[in-house]
């Protein structure tokens, strides 16, 4: 008998009973929809997890500060940086040039003179205050440790436009829920420059106005202010072409960091190694991140289990089916048999109709696990808005969705083998019913 | 369709619409980009030149109360630069001296000019000042800097500088616009946000 | 003559059960010319149908020997018998045996599927082996819309799908009104001349066993020579 005409027997013989049939597909569909959901939803919150320790940059990112090691700080996730030294093209070349070293992006930064409309914490007017301002490449923003918190990220080039982080919303008495408020507020930006007169230091400010287009959570460097690569190197060639000061952001190191990327988690250590050999300091949450993968590891582990056991409580209800199936339909194998059935050809119908179980309930339950970690999904993030907190990202990786529907077939065909094997050895005298 | 196609047909379509809606990994939120600025749109690059009256370093919060800051945040778009190059006691000889150099390696396309009570401190003669205020005037607009010229003037609209006959002349001379702008108390920021009203309404909409 | 020559020589079949041992066939001999029709009768539980399953290799002879066409079933393995009964041997049950959730066509078909026989062909074999019953307007019922008789025509028409040299049928009017048990035995009758093979039936009714070329009668595991009209 071929695999196409016992497919079709398989299927004919399910309809004999189609009100089992449907029974143990939905245990089938319950089981699978219970791995999907859960494998789903553990995925999606490992990203977001994994994501929140990251700050929105990728996994493997490492910080590379403006200055030398510390010594005593040399492997720690939040290692503190040693005395400043210069970051310059040389030195980003040679970290681009490392191994295992998959991106640099170049972050700069400068001291500005800030001037806003709003209040601060105490209702009155907000004093002007000095900050810094960092600037990155907005368009390389998903490789860098930025999450936006409330609306969105500056246009590259664009001069006009500044997101500000948490810490500005501190200062005029707002909390991350209320973060869309400061977006569309005007900002006076002033780089500062010094120059003598009269044997005396003065200062004159270089003004520019932009409009807070967002909020945001960054870690690449520190600073209230997040603005494109531009506006950075604008006002500090301004600075810098007046006297040496410091305080009114006077810097000679080009860079004020760098943000470089690992290939991979596993190379994290060794690259920061590497950096460090050229001297410079990083920090980067990398055993943070390899506990906490180690613990979501266990839970996803944990997770796996509770459904491959709804799965296999499933799978011997299949069997059970499939057993009663078989003492039911004695005469109609014996009578396959007569008409020249040999034994693996029984054999095969039954675990196509084992497999046809589980695969219809694969599928139904892939749908259906789908459909819960949506519902799930939804009232989590209705939490986090509530919270001002980002949302949860949804992944429905294929691998889990295939997964649900190979190892439901596969599992099904595996119950079915007991009662598989039980109908290919009947004797074919049962045809006859002889005694 | 026979039963057993249209049992394929079923799965298929089954399968087909699972593998569509997993293939759909990840939502995504888009950012709301406004569009990029227009090219053809001149930045304003605003200096501001003179002594004390400009400085304004007597007010209790220079950087908003200024009317030079006042200028620059209400009047003129928000890709304007400004910067406030007067210097204490300045005479219109140091302005050319000394803030003129730094004002043009920003390219200025506004500029204010308001000098006289150094000037006037220093006894300076009035040819002398019309000369050097003419000098500073035509510098400017050599690069194509549009000049505001304040001219200070008392309740009653007199003019009160020493110098505003010299002011007025250079003004007509060289084609640049006048402004007459209160002086009564440049502590007040009634007076501040009355000079910058008229130099906003010299600027035009 | 076309059709199976079958000899059977001290077959001997005991079944085993709690209770005790039941030795319901003892030495039994039986030849049956090719081409012929043969009854055999016998009370309930003398041991017909496990002849039959003796007969058509739905089993293994415990003792003796079974020949059907020159083959010896009695060293067949499981396999060898499931060869042998679809090639050579057609099943008539009391019962009909079909698939109710197969069409008429679709069970006449099944025994051609059995053999290889690709999808189209095996449709147009069962189409004509119905039309020969007439079943011609039946081919897409199933069998819960047929009659008895109309079921057992189907099952004699699957029977001769694989044109097997002998047909044996198990009481095949056992459950059929009058009209039906003589359509159906006419069938059957027909079948030597019209498709070349061996009939052996089992029955329990004696007229219907007149009619037969030999009767043999089954008693206390032995088989008797009734009627001979050869």
């Amino acid at each position: 008998m071929s695999w196409r005409a016992a497919v079709v027997l398989a299927f004919k013989g399910l309809r004999r009973r189609p009100g089992r049939a449907a029974l143990t597909v939905l245990a089938v569909t319950l089981a699978a929809s219970l791995l999907t959901a859960l494998l789903t939803i553990a995925g999606s919150a490992e990203t977001r997890v994994l994501n929140e320790l990251s700050k929105g940059g990728p996994l493997a990112g490492i910080k590379v500060a403006a200055a030398r090691p510390d010594p005593a700080q040399i492997g720690r996730d939040d290692a503190r940086p040693g005395e400043p030294k210069d970051l310059d093209e040389t030195a980003l070349a040679t970290i681009r040039s490392l191994p295992d070293v998959r991106d640099v992006v170049p972050v700069v930064a400068t001291r500005l003179l800030v001037i806003s409309t709003a209040n601060d914490a105490d209702g009155n007017r907000l004093e002007p205050f000095l900050e810094t301002a960092v600037g990155v490449d907005v368009a390389q923003s998903t490789t860098l440790p930025i999450s936006v918190v409330a609306g969105r990220l500056p246009v590259d080039g664009v001069l006009t436009e500044v997101a500000v982080t948490e810490g500005y919303l501190e200062r005029v008495g707002l909390t991350r829920v209320d973060a869309q408020q400061v977006v569309g507020m005007e900002l006076a930006l002033g780089a500062a420059q010094a120059f003598a007169r009269n044997d005396q230091i003065r200062a004159r400010g270089r003004w520019h106005r932009a409009q807070i287009v967002g909020v945001v959570a960054q870690e690449a460097a520190d600073g209230q202010l997040l603005v494109p690569n531009e506006m950075v190197e604008v006002a500090r060639e301004w600075t810098n072409a007046g006297l040496p000061d410091e305080e009114l952001g006077y810097d000679t190191s080009p860079y004020a960091g760098l943000f470089v990327v690992a290939d991979g988690l596993d190379n994290v250590g060794r690259v920061r190694t590497e950096i460090t050999a050229v001297g410079y300091s990083t920090s980067a949450p990398e055993n943070l991140i390899a506990s906490v993968r180690r613990y979501l590891h266990v839970v996803e582990i944990v997770l796996t289990a509770i459904g491959l056991i709804a799965l296999v409580v499933a799978a011997i209800g299949i069997a059970n089916a499939m057993l009663a199936a078989v003492r039911e339909r004695r005469r109609e194998i014996g009578v396959l048999k007569a008409i020249g059935a040999r034994d693996r050809d029984v054999l095969r119908v039954f675990l196509v109709e084992a497999a046809v179980l589980g695969f219809v309930g694969g599928i139904l339950g892939a749908l259906g696990g789908w459909l819960i970690a949506r519902a799930v999904g939804g009232v989590v993030n209705g939490y986090l808005s509530d919270q001002g907190l980002v949302s949860v990202q949804l992944v429905f990786p294929v691998w889990v969705l295939a997964g649900a529907v190979l190892g439901s077939t596969f599992l099904a065909a595996a119950a079915g083998t007991l009662p598989a094997v039980r109908a290919a050895r009947l004797p074919a005298r049962e045809a006859v019913g002889a005694v | 369709m026979s039963p057993p196609r249209r049992q394929w047909a079923i799965a298929g379509g089954l399968v087909s619409l699972l593998l569509a809606l997993g293939c759909s990994s990840t939502t995504s939120v888009s950012d709301s980009a406004p569009p990029p600025p227009d090219p053809n749109q001149e930045r304003v690059v605003f200096v501001a030149l003179g002594g004390d009256e400009t400085l304004n370093r007597q007010l209790d919060d220079p950087l908003r109360d200024a009317w030079t800051q006042r200028v620059f945040m209400n009047a003129l778009p928000r890709s304007a630069v400004h910067v406030n190059f007067a210097t204490r006691d300045a005479t219109v000889r140091e302005g050319i001296d000394e803030q003129l150099p730094a004002a043009l390696e920003l390219r200025p396309t506004l500029a204010t000019l308001w000098f006289g009570s150094a000037d006037a401190s220093m006894s300076t003669r009035a040819d002398v000042f019309e000369r050097d205020l003419t000098q500073l005037v035509a510098d400017l607009q050599a690069t194509g800097t549009r000049v505001v010229l304040l001219s200070p003037v008392d309740a009653s609209g007199q003019g009160e500088s020493d110098y505003a006959n010299s002011v007025q002349a250079v003004a007509t001379t060289t084609n640049s616009e006048l402004v007459a702008v209160p002086t009564v108390d440049l502590s007040s920021n009634t007076t501040q946000a009355a000079i910058a009203t008229a130099v906003e309404d010299s600027l035009g909409p | 003559m076309s059709g199976a020559a079958v000899a059977v020589e001290g077959l001997t079949h005991t079944y085993e059960s709690r209770s005790g041992s039941l030795t319901v066939l003892d030495g039994v001999d039986l030849h049956v010319d090719a081409g012929a029709v043969v009854a055999i009768t016998g009370a309930s539980g003398a041991g017909k149908s496990t002849l039959l399953c003796l007969l058509g290799a739905l089993d293994r002879p415990q003792q003796g020997s079974v020949v059907i066409d020159g083959h010896d079933l009695s060293r067949a393995t499981r396999d060898e018998l499931a060869d042998f009964r679809r090639v050579t041997v057609g099943f008539v049950f009391q019962h009909f045996g079909l698939l109710d959730t197969l069409t008429a066509a679709e069970n006449v078909g099944l025994a051609c599927t059995l053999s290889g026989v690709g999808a189209r062909r095996g449709r147009a074999r069962a189409e004509a082996l119905l039309d020969a019953v007439g079943l011609a307007g039946r081919m897409d019922h199933t069998p819960p819309r047929l009659s008895g008789g109309e079921r057992q025509r189907v099952a004699i028409a699957r029977a001769l799908a694989n044109q097997p040299r002998l047909v044996l049928a198990d009481e095949p009017t056992g459950n059929l009104d009058a009209d039906a048990t003589d359509r159906v035995m006419d069938l059957l009758w027909s079948l030597p001349a019209d498709h070349g093979c061996t009939v052996i039936l089992v029955t329990h009714d004696r007229q219907l066993a007149a009619r037969a070329e030999q009767s043999f009668h089954l008693t206390q595991g032995r088989l008797l020579l009734r009627a001979a009209t050869s």
